[in-house]
């Protein structure tokens, strides 16, 4: 398995020097061209977000060595990298690398979903490119089924573990649909943005602005492109009508108090209504959390929320790991058998051709309604007559080394010398047919 | 059809257990295999109570209901084959280890107490339409009973883990409050109008068929009770606007009171709803 892993990500590098080297979506083809073009690999890829830029490389010749890649990417970036800014990992160890970054295994924030879709950008991109033979190419979509299968099957990815997040989820918890819920974003800074960014992502449409400062609550309204303005004042006496209230101001006194709260519960016909305070200090009273379907989550609560996540995914690690060692096993018997392809393919062909100068030879004795289940006949007869060195060549219990030993004894014994030469990838049984689904 | 009853009655317990501990496996460690496993695991436990009850009808010529426990292996049939279709058609399979768990429960009472097969012995009473249909809907009624106490207590059980903030597992797993008080909800509905149903033929046509029928039978009293106690529940809901919170509790009250109260007049009083 001759892969080779260079990168920095956020384990390996300050902000200061990722933020140098990360490739922009139009600057990645031609940087992919000139990882090949120079000669120093036969196959690229390059994944960079903004946590991690990692290059693999197929090198096209041997000896090589991974600094070559810390070279050229120091000249691609007109960066001067120090040693201790970059990882180099080789074979099997850049293959996990890259199943665990797409697992979320490696990421900052463990279990963070979007690496799945930054991998598969990556895997697009290469591929695009023409970048990607078959060693890459199969690494990628194994580290992408990898991926999605520690989504699948384990908790990984499960809980949201960022203070909007959690209040979505907690949203989605109560209401069915959400879609259609009436919102308030109390407060127009960074904070209610994200949050009405992230129920309007979850297809909440009906969202109402209000803030102390109508100018800048319009102006959020703009930044958003969606939203209606509410003067703050009406806030009491509108309350019953949202479902979903988030509150993040700066203001140092309570907004919503409990006799709103309790008003607003009365005229709601036991609805049920969330209260999310996202601010510091308070601006919704803690007391509102008594009233019975008044859901009133404060910092705190929602901070809960968010350690419990990350609890529960930092404990699913073990079985992310077992799901990675599996794939990898896989992928490295499909490595094993990539040396004798070409014997394969030049076995076929043998056969092949046997077969094919033998009927010719006899066409004439036959008609063509016979011939023609000759022809068949005979095409069984070569394919289990080949059928049985290639199962011994595709033996996934061999090691290695016998693998090629076996190669060379097929290529005496069928005198095969120079009549391989198919680029084939080995052929997929069932285990390794791990193709990711691109629909995700 | 004896040695088949007998076989089924053997083997549904297990193939019922089999299929908790799957979804319970899928629920608590969504397991790849568990998650894999837990329909195929549902669907031969269905299988199974189909020949049983399907063995057991043909035994005896008519339907299962000598005894409440009888019932019981009924109400648990439809409570799975319930669950399952909800299953199919809205793909939700947070709930199926708790409707699993309650078709266990109930088909293991039901066969613990019921008479063996053989010691049964036919009423012809049985055999009129408007008993078998009285029975069938009071079957179908109580069964949507059971199912909307269990959304209703897993709609219990999700409102007070969001209210002290404890956000575990029911938490992760379970379907969203409203989702759930809608079940429950459209579950008493289904209850309410078949329970009524199996109310009137009992009022209207069982005097004529049943010698000993009267109006002050205990079971009789206790199923009105229960009908009212679900109607004005729901009444409350649509009329006075009563928080979903509260309907729900109502409606488990109800369907703990049937419990109880079925459990000491089987036991304890006697009726004309005895078929034996």
């Amino acid at each position: 398995m001759n892969i080779y892993a260079v990168g920095t990500s956020h384990k390996h590098a300050p902000l200061t020097i990722r933020e140098r080297i990360v490739f922009g979506d139009e600057e990645l083809p031609a940087a992919l061209q000139d990882l090949r073009r120079g000669g120093m690999a036969s196959e690229a890829a390059i994944v960079s977000t903004c946590n991690r830029t990692e290059i693999y490389v197929v090198p096209n010749a041997e000896p090589f060595h991974a600094d070559a890649v810390r070279e050229w990417l120091g000249r691609w970036k007109k960066v001067d990298l120090q040693q201790g800014h970059l990882f180099s990992l080789h074979a099997g160890s850049a293959a996990r690398h890259l199943f665990e970054v797409a697992s979320g295994v490696d990421s900052q924030v463990i279990g963070d979903i979007q690496v799945i879709g930054q991998v598969r950008t990556a895997y697009q991109c290469a591929r695009q490119n023409g970048s990607l033979g078959k060693v890459l190419d199969r690494l990628f979509s194994t580290a992408l089924h990898t991926g999605k299968r520690v989504k699948s099957e384990t908790e990984l990815f499960a809980g949201a573990v960022s203070i909007s997040y959690v209040a979505v989820e907690l949203a989605k918890k109560i209401f069915h649909p959400i879609a259609g819920k009436r919102t308030l974003v109390i407060g127009a800074g960074d904070t209610g943005d994200l949050a009405a960014r992230n129920l309007h992502g979850q297809g909440v449409t009906n969202i109402t602005i209000t803030n102390r400062t109508e100018s800048r609550g319009r102006e959020l309204i703009g930044r958003l492109g969606f939203g209606s303005w509410m003067p703050l004042e009406t806030l009491p006496a509108r309350l019953h009508e949202f479902d979903i209230v988030i509150v993040s101001t700066g203001a140092p006194n309570y907004l919503i108090t409990y006799d709103h709260a309790r008003a607003a519960a009365a005229r709601r016909d036991g609805e049920p209504q969330l209260i999310v305070d996202i601010s510091m200090p308070r601006n919704v009273d803690p007391r509102i959390d008594t009233i019975p379907m008044i859901f009133c989550k404060d910092l705190n609560d929602l901070n809960s929320v968010v350690e419990s996540n990350v609890e529960r995914r930092r404990a699913e690690l073990p079985r992310a790991e077992l799901i990675i060692a599996d794939e990898l096993a896989k992928f490295s018997a499909w490595c094993s058998l990539l040396p004798v392809t070409p014997v394969i393919a030049g076995l076929k062909r043998w056969g092949e051709e046997i077969a094919r100068a033998e009927l010719e030879k006899n066409r004439n004795r036959f008609g063509a309604a016979d011939f023609e289940k000759i022809e068949k006949l005979v095409a069984s007869v070569v394919k289990k007559i080949i059928g049985m060195p290639m199962g011994h060549l595709l033996d996934a219990q061999t090691d290695a080394e016998r693998v090629l030993m076996k190669a060379e004894y097929v290529k005496m014994l069928f005198n095969l010398n120079g009549t391989a030469g198919d680029d084939e990838a080995p052929p997929m049984n069932s285990s390794t047919n791990n193709e990711p689904d691109r629909t995700e | 059809m004896l040695a088949l009853a007998r076989i089924c009655e053997a083997i549904l317990p297990l193939a019922y257990s089999s299929a908790f501990a799957i979804y319970a496996l899928a629920f608590f460690r969504k397991e790849e295999g568990a998650a894999r496993w837990r329909r195929p695991a549902l669907v031969v436990a269905l299988l199974i109570h189909t020949a049983l009850i399907y063995a057991q009808t043909m035994y005896h010529g008519h339907c299962l209901v000598y005894t409440p426990f009888e019932m019981l292996t009924l109400i648990s049939f439809t409570i799975t084959l319930t669950y399952l279709i909800v299953e199919l058609a809205s793909g939700e399979r947070g709930t199926g280890m708790f409707f699993v768990g309650l078709a266990l429960l109930l088909q293991t009472i039901s066969i613990m107490f019921s008479p063996a097969v053989e010691d049964q012995s036919a009423n012809p009473v049985l055999l009129n339409d408007a008993v078998g249909l009285h029975i069938s809907a009071a079957l179908i009624g109580y069964t949507a009973f059971a199912i909307s106490a269990v959304y209703g207590g897993l709609y219990l059980m999700l409102y007070h883990q969001i209210k002290s903030n404890r956000f575990g597992t029911f938490y992760q797993r379970l379907p969203s409050l409203q989702l759930l008080e809608r079940m429950s909800e459209k579950s008493s509905i289904v209850g309410v109008a078949f329970l009524a149903v199996a109310i009137a033929i009992g009022l209207i046509y069982l005097p004529g068929v049943l010698p000993n029928f009267h109006y002050y039978d205990p079971k009789l009293i206790v199923t009105i009770a229960v009908w009212a106690i679900y109607a004005s529940a729901l009444l409350a809901k649509y009329v006075i606007k009563l928080e979903g919170r509260k309907v729900v509790i109502l409606s488990l009250v109800g369907f703990f009171g049937t419990i109880i109260s079925m459990t000491l007049i089987n036991f304890v009083l006697s009726g004309f709803h005895r078929f034996q």
